[in-house]
């Protein structure tokens, strides 16, 4: 049902179409087939990394961890991206599907920042002797996980008005900042942390490695996609909803209380 | 007269972590003797545990994900069959000012 209002608010007409539950289009037909995609891609990866790639000569088992750790904080990257970009250009002109793109982007961020700081510690107890220890890129990668645990946070308990996703908003572009920081932790100030594949690295000594490596990166990306794709579709149709919703008790055709 | 420190002699101190240079690169082990040897396999269970998680996690969410939508697209259908049984009804009346 489209719903025509008056002025002053009050409904003036009404046609009947669709809300949130349009026919399958070529784009979402896409999806189940880049989340396969991504998935077998990660079971590749997995292949890879542990029957295909050497240990590695100090390190041994543990630095298989690498294969996923890496690809996992580029995955944070990327969602860190898309929610700036959906954050800046809801400030810019606020539509329901920026909004949707922000909030996908906070979501897949705390889902990759959850995997590369578990992994993390994980991987640093055999070969630091502890599992957390406060140098640079850790402090800075936490502070950025926990920038994105607000935003989601925020979104989700402090209602869904214009100025609560403008607030919102301006979280997903200031928390950007931290990005370059995380990035060039390492070499501004040092740690224990490895630089392998970043500036100053010596990279990976097999070719297996390589590959193994380069395919965990092309799974993550590929994954990225689909989640953040799944998540913009989860809060586009849940502002859909809200709009029906209102148009709803407005024509008077549900009670008010009962959603 | 006891000071904290002598009533407990074996409270457990943190060891400093190693002032090591930081890793800039992974070489393989070279040849079969050395993946043959008990030390590549020594920390395999962390790997185990991390990949572990991992899993967890993208399974979490992707789930919570898919039931989040499922109950959204049930609800959305319900208010649609509601919306459009009452699309033919005349307009609700104004409010009074």
């Amino acid at each position: 049902v489209t719903t025509r209002r008056n002025l002053d608010g009050r409904v003036s007409s009404r046609s009947v179409s669709h809300y949130g539950s349009p026919p399958m289009t070529t784009r979402e037909r896409l999806f189940p087939g880049t989340t396969s995609l991504a998935l077998g891609l990660v079971l590749l990866t997995l292949y890879w990394s542990f029957f295909r790639a050497p240990f590695e000569r100090v390190m041994g088992a543990a630095q298989k961890i690498f294969y996923f750790h890496v690809p996992a904080a580029m995955g944070l990257y990327l969602s860190a991206a898309v929610c700036f970009v959906g954050s800046a250009a809801y400030l810019y002109k606020p539509s329901d599907a920026r909004d949707a793109l922000a909030r996908a982007g906070g979501d897949t961020a705390v889902c990759f920042g959850m995997m590369v700081m578990t992994t993390g510690p994980i991987w640093a107890r055999p070969i630091w002797g502890v599992y957390w220890t406060w140098e640079p890129r850790l402090m800075t990668l936490l502070l950025q996980v926990m920038i994105y645990v607000a935003y989601v946070m925020l979104r989700g308990f402090a209602g869904d008005g214009d100025g609560e996703r403008k607030f919102a908003a301006a979280l997903g572009v200031l928390g950007a900042a931290n990005l370059p920081i995380i990035h060039y932790a390492v070499q501004f100030w040092g740690g224990n942390h490895p630089r392998v594949v970043s500036e100053g690295g010596g990279g990976l000594g097999h070719p297996d490695m390589k590959i193994a490596f380069g395919i965990g990166m092309l799974a993550f990306s590929v994954l990225t996609a689909s989640l953040v794709w799944s998540r913009f579709r989860l809060h586009l149709t849940a502002s859909r909803l809200a709009r029906a919703e209102e148009d709803a008790v407005a024509l008077g055709l549900v009670a008010e209380e009962s959603y | 007269m006891q000071t904290p420190a002598e009533a407990s002699p074996e409270k457990p101190v943190a060891k400093p972590l190693p002032t090591e240079t930081p890793r800039t690169g992974f070489g393989a082990v070279e040849g079969q003797a050395a993946s043959q040897d008990a030390g590549p396999m020594a920390n395999f269970g962390f790997t185990v545990a991390a990949y572990a998680v991992l899993w967890v996690v993208l399974t979490v969410f992707l789930l919570s994900t898919w039931r989040k939508q499922l109950a959204l697209d049930k609800r959305l259908g319900t208010l649609e069959d509601a919306l459009a049984k009452g699309a033919g009804a005349p307009p609700a009346p104004a409010p009074k000012s």
